[in-house]
């Protein structure tokens, strides 16, 4: 069965619909979308972007929040990016780092965060260096099967695998400590999971934050007491919760 | 423009004429205006789409509007279902960027907000501080405070917490003829000092005034909730056991009755299922009301049949879209709802008249429906109703309907309001009311420059 919280599942999906949910829906998603939140202009919401899909392939940030919070997981991004004329056979390209029984699998550009968090929990690691499309969000993905874990949210919901988050508990003793989280966008489905895994590894989350975006301006003030799981958020000088955790494991 | 250039100048960016954006508030959610929309017939569109925020530009825009003789139609969440807010040739004013919390008073439970706000936003902020509005309509996702204010909203909690008229204590609004006022200078749960000009505003649908900011009721979040479902074998005798409780002082927060054909559709159960919400924050009062009710609905004919259908409810009780896309659009078939409002002595006459004689107009097909408002001395019953998609059988339908509730003494609205779509039966139920309000809002508004002229 396709992973529920999977792009391939959300392919899927799209495939039953004949037209656009959003042209009859009041806007049930609208508050979790964040060009529209910014700026309270409905043409920057899913409402807008369904019928306006030039202005869409501009603005919209395809965080997915709007299809994780449509009663029928309506799934926009997929809508525009095929009005991006974008091509759907990309497949990744990958490169195993290092051996392991399961690997921790992120972009090129993590690979020496990866390298130092796997050392410490024993991963193996695969490193895409298909870096821009996961940017994009926006490619289909074709990898032989491995035991994967997601590094970042992109690669998680792309290849539909485990965020490192859902199985840390595996690795780890019991860390003992509390925190405030930042849950980005892609991971909102995976909420109970996350929250039930890193509680089992003994971190406690007591407030957890879910509607900033980072692809959102000025957003590093509202991160700053949070550990995020979006290692895009670095730029904004958040701080990240693999950092936490390695600091923590095995001391 | 003359005055379209003085907007751009005043509000930048924050004012936009182009046909992209104008194109997304032609409408609000009237299902009419929906289906000619999907048949390829937008409205008319608005001149322009402006974003204030602060009190002071609402202000200053209905100066201009008075200076240069353009309309002005307030635009909150668009979720009204009656075409009270249609922009066609107007400046629609968005209201959306005046979206705070002014401040949280714990020890008053009162809340100030702006008036653009969303009421899900202002929700889920409340119960993080552990408090409720316990107004929860179907529009939750899609509303804000200033449209719930405008349209007379009520909640799905409302036999124990109210309408919306119950919850606003105060409010700030722009007045057609350029002042700013708060509507009582000090914050008080009740007042003579006056008539209740709140009430002016309350179903206003924004042709009185622009409402900018609200003082609202709070309750702190319950903290004993219990659910239960029971059939019943008459939908008339399981609206008549909620009169039974709310006389012995026994309220629900929730209390949702359907008939035979909408707990088929809904539940796929034969018989009238009822769904009861109790709540409460004191553990002794909670149990012995889940005594009182429980015993009276099992001795008029309540058969227990346990939670999983609450819970269903609660689930998919903001999702409009899933039926419209499963069985609408692929049948070529429509929708709308009508709600009204009756006494007890005369709620078996209209239900049964409704059933039958709009179900008898041609294209529409058999009537769902519901009650899910209750109070001393009625309820408010909820038809569901699924018909042909053409604008004729669309306004036939209508027309039988408002027939039948005027003369079974019903309202035509209990919570939707009037807008466009009721306009031209409006007289017929408040009388000589509407030469009152036509003289108010000619008093106030000279120059017509406010709302979208549905009915005054």
């Amino acid at each position: 069965m396709t992973n529920r919280y999977s792009y391939q599942y959300y392919q899927k999906r799209f495939q039953s619909f004949s037209e656009a949910p959003c042209l009859y829906c009041p806007g049930n998603c609208i508050t979790s979308c964040p060009t529209f939140t910014q700026t309270r202009n409905t043409l920057y919401s899913p409402l807008g972007y369904t019928r306006s899909l030039d202005i869409a392939v501009d603005k919209c940030l395809k965080c997915w929040r709007c299809t994780f919070s449509c009663p029928v997981e309506y799934p926009l991004s997929i809508l525009v990016e095929r009005a991006a004329e974008r091509c759907r056979e990309k497949c990744f390209g990958y490169v195993i780092i290092k051996d392991g029984g399961k690997y921790l699998v992120g972009e090129l550009e993590y690979v020496n965060r990866m390298k130092v968090f796997s050392e410490k929990v024993g991963l193996g690691i695969v490193a895409l260096d298909y870096v821009s499309s996961l940017e994009n969000r926006d490619s289909s993905v074709s990898m032989e099967e491995k035991d994967m874990i997601g590094y970042s949210p992109e690669v998680s919901f792309l290849l539909g695998v485990p965020h490192y988050t859902e199985v840390i508990y595996e690795f780890t003793g019991n860390l003992d400590i509390t925190i405030k989280l930042h849950l980005p966008c892609l991971l909102l489905p995976r909420e109970t999971e996350i929250l039930s895994s890193l509680e089992k590894t003994g971190v406690t989350v007591e407030e957890i934050v879910k509607d900033v975006c980072i692809r959102i301006e000025n957003t590093g003030e509202k991160l700053k007491d949070l550990y995020t799981l979006c290692p895009r958020a670095l730029e904004t000088g958040a701080k990240l919760l693999d950092d936490l955790l390695i600091q923590l494991i095995g001391t | 423009m003359e005055f379209i250039e003085s907007l751009k100048k005043k509000f930048g960016e924050r004012c936009s004429t182009e046909e992209e954006v104008l194109k997304m508030y032609w409408r609000d959610y009237w299902p009419l205006a929906i289906m000619n929309e999907s048949l390829g017939k937008d409205g008319e569109y608005p001149i322009a789409v402006i974003w204030p925020e602060y009190t002071e530009e609402v202000l200053e825009v209905v100066k201009l509007a008075n200076k240069y003789g353009f309309k002005i139609v307030p635009y909150g969440g668009g979720s009204g279902v009656t075409g009270a807010a249609l922009g066609a040739g107007a400046v629609v004013m968005d209201l959306r960027r005046m979206n705070k919390i002014i401040s949280l008073n714990e020890e008053d439970l009162t809340v100030t907000v702006e008036a653009g706000m969303y009421l899900k936003e202002l929700e889920e902020k409340l119960n993080r501080e552990g408090y409720t509005l316990r107004h929860i309509p179907q529009s939750y996702p899609e509303a804000v405070i200033g449209g719930l204010i405008s349209t007379f909203s009520i909640g799905q909690y409302s036999t124990k917490y109210g309408g919306i008229e119950d919850i606003v204590l105060n409010m700030e609004v722009v007045t057609p003829y350029g002042e700013v006022t708060w509507l009582r200078r000090n914050t008080v749960p009740r007042s003579a000092a006056g008539p209740d000009l709140k009430m002016l505003f309350m179903g206003g649908e924004g042709q009185f005034g622009i409402v900018t900011k609200a003082v609202l009721r709070i309750y702190p979040l319950p903290k004993y909730i219990w659910m239960n479902s029971y059939i019943f074998k008459d939908f008339i005798e399981a609206n008549f056991a909620v009169r039974q409780l709310l006389k012995t002082g026994a309220i629900p927060a929730v209390v949702r009755i359907y008939d035979k054909e909408d707990s088929n559709v809904r539940f796929n159960i034969d018989g009238n299922v009822m769904l009861v919400i109790l709540e409460d924050n004191n553990e002794k009062l909670h149990n012995a009301t889940i005594e009182v009710v429980s015993d009276i609905l099992a001795s008029l004919g309540g058969e227990e049949i346990g939670n999983k259908y609450v819970e269903k409810w609660l689930e998919n009780r903001f999702d409009i879209i899933s039926e419209i896309t499963k069985f609408l659009i692929p049948m070529n078939m429509w929708f709308d709802t009508i709600e009204t409002v009756v006494t007890w002595s005369r709620l078996d006459k209209l239900y049964w008249a409704f059933k039958k004689e709009v179900a008898e107009v041609e294209g529409v097909l058999p009537v769902l429906a519901h009650s899910s408002h209750f109070y001393l001395n009625g309820a408010c019953i909820y038809f569901t109703m699924i018909y042909e998609k053409n604008e004729e059988v669309y306004w036939n339908m209508w027309e039988k309907a408002m027939k039948v509730i005027l003369d079974n003494g019903g309202s035509i609205s209990h919570h939707h309001g009037v807008g466009r779509l009721k306009g031209r039966w409006i007289k017929d139920e408040i009388l000589g009311g509407y030469n009152i309000i036509k003289k108010i809002k000619s008093a106030l508004d000279s120059r017509n420059i406010l709302g979208s002229g549905g009915w005054i």
